[in-house]
């Protein structure tokens, strides 16, 4: 019964957007609360398959009742219930925010579309999550690619869509980079379903043709998931984008970059040359640890702290995917939860400061923790997280990381590790001393700076992603209920 | 055999003329038009992988031996109708891009 529940978290989003176009011509808000209920119905199902993952460990349903090799099959296991839920909820979550957001930062005729390219973003993405063969794989990843290339321009601005030029050129490169690998895939093994790939490929020599379709997609996802040197389109996109946006693109939508490289190294290749691509990935990852935080460290606008902050943070999954173990997958994870989590209420905060004071500079923020207490503090708690204090999320992902590197004699990744987390904490103080100690900002009129309210509609979605994080970090157990059989999982697919 | 080496050869030679146009040309029409060729470059070259000399269409007739597979076919026209919509995306944003900043062909 659970199994249909399979193509309706993916179809129910996308038809509800062909719909909202439609139904806003009569219904203004047709387009806020279709989009609610359908990720609503995706959150709800996401849940029963989890649950059904749970219990069966892995759950299939085959499209028109067409079994594998001829048919298209869409499946759930571990892996992919931990990142379905996360896109599900957090989809959801950006959705129910962005009501107010998009009614005060957008023109009346584009609200409708937003929330269908919303609609086409978390669908193209839980479709991503879901395909059983690699061709589909590519399909969702261009609807939800081609989405997000929209969303950051929505608002217009000249900045925003040379950002998001950019980030489609990018964006295409690396689709049709993946097109090729596929392509070379086929010729090799005559099938796309991920599993008869798998079993094809690990008959045939580690050949120069399997090395290159590796390349190619490896790099591919590489350039989705914004590693150091393919990241260069990340800071514009995520830092001119909507606010809401910016928390998608930044929580989830560069994790399905890491998702595509966990499916290539794991289910098609069952971790083969995973030595040497293991050295240039883990290569990569530590320099982006870096180099994205001491360009955080050196930024003045809170969207570009973040975005930077984001290139750092996503080394630290891929320096875990590709230590090749328990404690380094589990790491990795564990970071996906802690970042998504994080990051997101790091934008959807900025979200409201920009749009209910007006500004994003790190000078204007001095004070407004007094101004805006309840904010700030969730603002601080996902800060914290970020930094990997103890008692948050990120604490025990940058632990399992480390065990993991060191577990591997790999000193200095350890030590990368550490000096990175060192370095977001002194970028995510410099914020927290701003926010709450720095004298207030002096507003035009010459006394202090007056905050509106903020609306339940912005704070619901904001504290429920803080608390989320929070209770990770007091209890990660909770996220080993998944993470743990999907690591184990996944380890047991390396041959 | 020699004949579906040299159309991988074009193939490849297509993407890499392609990507450079992508990567060098500062005009933002010329990187779509750079883009364009990149797609055409792999679908040629997933068609000369789905191709076999003297194949029939997979429906069962008598007399024919050879069938051909239809999937790379599939995958081509799929990933057609993906270029289509990622090429008009791009216009319509190099047009926007044109009118808001006021000039012909502006470095992108």
């Amino acid at each position: 019964m659970e199994k249909h529940f399979l193509i309706l978290t993916v179809t129910v989003p996308l038809a509800t957007a062909t719909l909202i176009p439609l139904l806003s011509i009569r219904w203004e808000r047709a387009g806020f609360w279709l989009a609610s209920l359908a990720l609503l119905f995706s959150f709800g199902s996401a849940l029963i398959l989890v649950g059904g993952v749970l219990v069966d460990g892995r759950i299939a349903y085959h499209v028109g009742g067409w079994a594998p090799p001829w048919g298209i099959e869409i499946f759930l296991d571990w892996v992919g219930a931990f990142f379905l839920l996360l896109a599900s909820s957090l989809s959801l979550a950006v959705a129910i925010f962005s009501r107010i957001y998009v009614e005060q930062n957008l023109e009346a005729s584009k609200i409708p579309l937003f929330y269908v390219l919303l609609l086409l973003l978390a669908g193209g993405m839980i479709g991503f999550i879901l395909a059983g063969d690699i061709f589909n794989m590519f399909i969702f990843f261009e609807i939800f690619s081609l989405s997000s290339y929209a969303l950051v321009a929505i608002s217009g601005g000249l900045e925003s869509l040379k950002a998001s030029f950019r980030y489609l050129l990018m964006g295409t490169i690396s689709s049709l980079f993946v097109l090729l690998g596929i392509g070379l895939l086929y010729s090799l093994t005559g099938t796309l379903y991920m599993p008869l790939l798998a079993q094809e490929l690990g008959v045939l020599p580690y050949s120069g043709a399997i090395r290159a379709a590796t390349a190619l997609i490896l790099v591919a996802f590489g350039i989705e998931a914004a590693l150091f040197p393919l990241h260069v389109w990340l800071p514009g996109a995520h830092s001119l984008a909507p606010s809401p946006v910016s928390a998608l693109l930044s929580g989830l939508v560069i994790k399905m970059g890491v998702y595509g490289m966990i499916k290539v190294l794991f289910y098609i290749l069952g971790g083969r040359g995973s030595s040497e691509i293991g050295a240039l990935f883990s290569l990569m990852a530590a320099t982006a640890i870096i180099v994205g935080a001491l360009f955080a460290l050196r930024e003045n606008d809170i969207k570009l702290i973040f975005a930077h902050s984001s290139v750092s943070q996503i080394g630290y999954v891929i320096l875990g995917i590709y230590l090749f173990s328990y404690f380094g997958l589990a790491g990795g994870l564990l970071q996906v939860l802690n970042h998504a989590l994080a990051k997101s209420a790091l934008f959807l905060c900025a979200g409201v400061v920009i749009s209910q004071a007006g500004f994003r500079r790190l000078e204007d923020l001095r004070g407004i923790g007094r101004r805006m207490p309840f904010l700030m503090v969730f603002f601080t708690i996902a800060l914290a997280s970020l930094a990997s204090l103890p008692f948050t999320c990120g604490f025990a992902s940058k632990y399992y990381l480390c065990k993991g590197a060191i577990e591997r004699g790999e000193f200095w990744l350890a030590g990368i590790v550490l000096l990175g987390s060192f370095l977001t904490l002194l970028y995510c103080v410099k914020i927290v001393n701003y926010i709450f100690f720095a004298t207030p900002a002096v507003g035009r009129g010459g006394g202090e700076r007056s905050y509106p309210e903020v609306s339940p509609w912005m704070m619901v979605p904001i504290g429920v992603l803080g608390f989320g994080s929070l209770l990770v970090g007091i209890f990660p157990g909770l996220s080993f209920i998944l993470i743990k059989p999907a690591v184990l999982g996944l380890l047991g697919m390396v041959r | 055999m020699s004949t579906g080496n040299f159309l991988y050869g074009v193939a490849m030679l297509l993407f890499l003329i392609g990507f450079y146009t992508v990567l060098a040309r500062p005009s933002l029409i010329k990187k779509i038009i750079g883009i364009n060729i990149m797609e055409t470059s792999v679908f040629l070259f997933l068609i000369s992988v789905g191709s076999r000399r003297g194949g029939s269409a997979p429906i069962i007739l008598s007399g024919v031996k050879d069938y051909v597979n239809p999937l790379p076919q599939v995958v081509v026209l799929m990933a057609m109708v993906i270029a289509v919509g990622t090429t008009a995306l791009a216009l319509s944003m190099a047009v926007k891009i044109f009118e808001s900043s006021g000039a012909g062909e502006r470095r992108g």
